[in-house]
């Protein structure tokens, strides 16, 4: 979760100048306050994916159940608790917009991981959480992304968890096992599988699946094919560790 | 643009191109659209061996764009420049190693480890 920052390495406050003391403080109540926030949400059962109303109708844009029925919607004067008159609004390029609000939330995940790492005073701090209230649907992901690097088995144990702004991931890839022939047992063994931010998942795949120079115009996946197993494993822990994921 | 027409182009606008397909893929890396990178990596790769063919090696105006605010300009940058001067590049490697700005940071890391490991020889 949320890295704590020593108030000094030597544990000695004393030694601290007072604007790096202000700016610590200032760090210490930014990260306080996201950490209200996201128990906030997770206590009112917040959960960003759930359907809403479609634009249009007299209730539009309320959260509904799955059966489309709003919640504590009471039918008023003229309504025959039958669907809207009107058409509903086509809807406005839902995948591109998922897109386009997942490339601003990262980016503010990295804003964030560099405030931290430059210690924003407290003008950084109010501008962060201005932002971080208005991507509240990407909370959990943005959070994660700000853990430092963690060792092999603190990643191993939250495997399977499903936790929210994490992902599973395979060291391994899974479509490595069927071109190269490794066994599923070993694709899906424990030493195989670790959680890891969400974002940070996407930047490792992302990494994998790029034509680089390093390999002559080939990916890393593409290198990577006919190699072995440990071949395979050894990248895999090369690369969370430069993309500071493991310790 | 076909091999042809970048014979046909100043250094500097070859520069110029270098520098937004860079921009380009990394907007498709923050929304994953690793397709669009690929492709963008084709046509990179294409200026950089048009620069090489120049006399004295062209490839070295790359390094103008050394400290770009666009982190994937500066890691492709120097990464095409190893082969012309390694010291130069390799420390343009290890800041962007040091900013933490991430997934760049990440790849430079790979690079360096490669580079190290002797399984990346630069050309």
């Amino acid at each position: 979760m949320l890295p704590k920052h020593p108030l000094s390495q030597s544990g000695r406050p004393g030694r601290l100048s007072a604007r790096a003391l202000t700016s610590h403080l200032a760090g210490q109540r930014m990260m306080a306050a996201f950490a209200r926030f996201q128990a906030l949400a997770e206590k009112a059962g917040f959960n960003p994916d759930q359907p809403r109303v479609p634009a249009g109708n007299s209730d539009g844009g309320q959260w509904t159940g799955s059966d489309g029925a709003a919640g504590g919607r009471q039918p008023g004067i003229g309504d025959n608790g039958g669907p809207s008159l009107d058409p509903p609004e086509p809807p406005k390029e839902p995948s591109k917009d998922k897109i386009s609000r997942t490339q601003a939330a990262k980016a503010l995940a990295k804003r964030i991981a560099q405030r931290l790492l430059r210690r924003a005073g407290p003008i950084g701090a109010l501008i962060t959480a201005a932002e971080f209230a208005e991507h509240h649907s990407a909370i959990h992901s943005i959070t994660s992304y700000q853990d430092a690097p963690k060792t092999f088995a603190e990643l191993q144990q939250n495997a399977g968890k499903r936790r929210p702004g994490y992902e599973d991931h395979h060291i391994v890839e899974r479509g490595a096992g069927v071109r190269e022939g490794f066994s599923r047992a070993q694709i899906d063994s424990a030493d195989n599988l670790v959680s890891v931010p969400k974002y940070k998942h996407h930047e490792i795949t992302g990494w994998y699946n790029t034509k680089s120079i390093d390999f002559g115009g080939l990916s890393p996946r593409e290198h990577l094919r006919g190699r072995s197993w440990a071949e395979h494993v050894q990248t895999g822990h090369d690369a969370m560790r430069k993309f500071g994921v493991l310790k | 643009m076909t091999s042809s027409k970048l014979k046909g182009l100043p250094t500097n606008e070859l520069k110029s191109l270098f520098e937004s397909l860079c921009i380009e893929q990394y907007n498709a890396l923050e929304r994953n659209e690793i397709a669009a990178f690929n492709k963008r990596y084709s046509k990179i790769q294409e200026i950089v061996d048009e620069l090489k063919s120049r006399p004295g090696d062209q490839r070295r105006v790359l390094m103008q764009l050394f400290g770009h605010p666009n982190m994937q300009v500066r890691l492709t940058a120097a990464k095409f420049n190893l082969a012309v001067d390694y010291i130069a590049a390799r420390r343009e490697i290890q800041d962007i190693v040091d900013s933490k700005w991430f997934p760049q940071a990440g790849d430079a890391g790979m690079t360096l480890h490669h580079l190290d490991t002797g399984v990346y020889k630069p050309t």
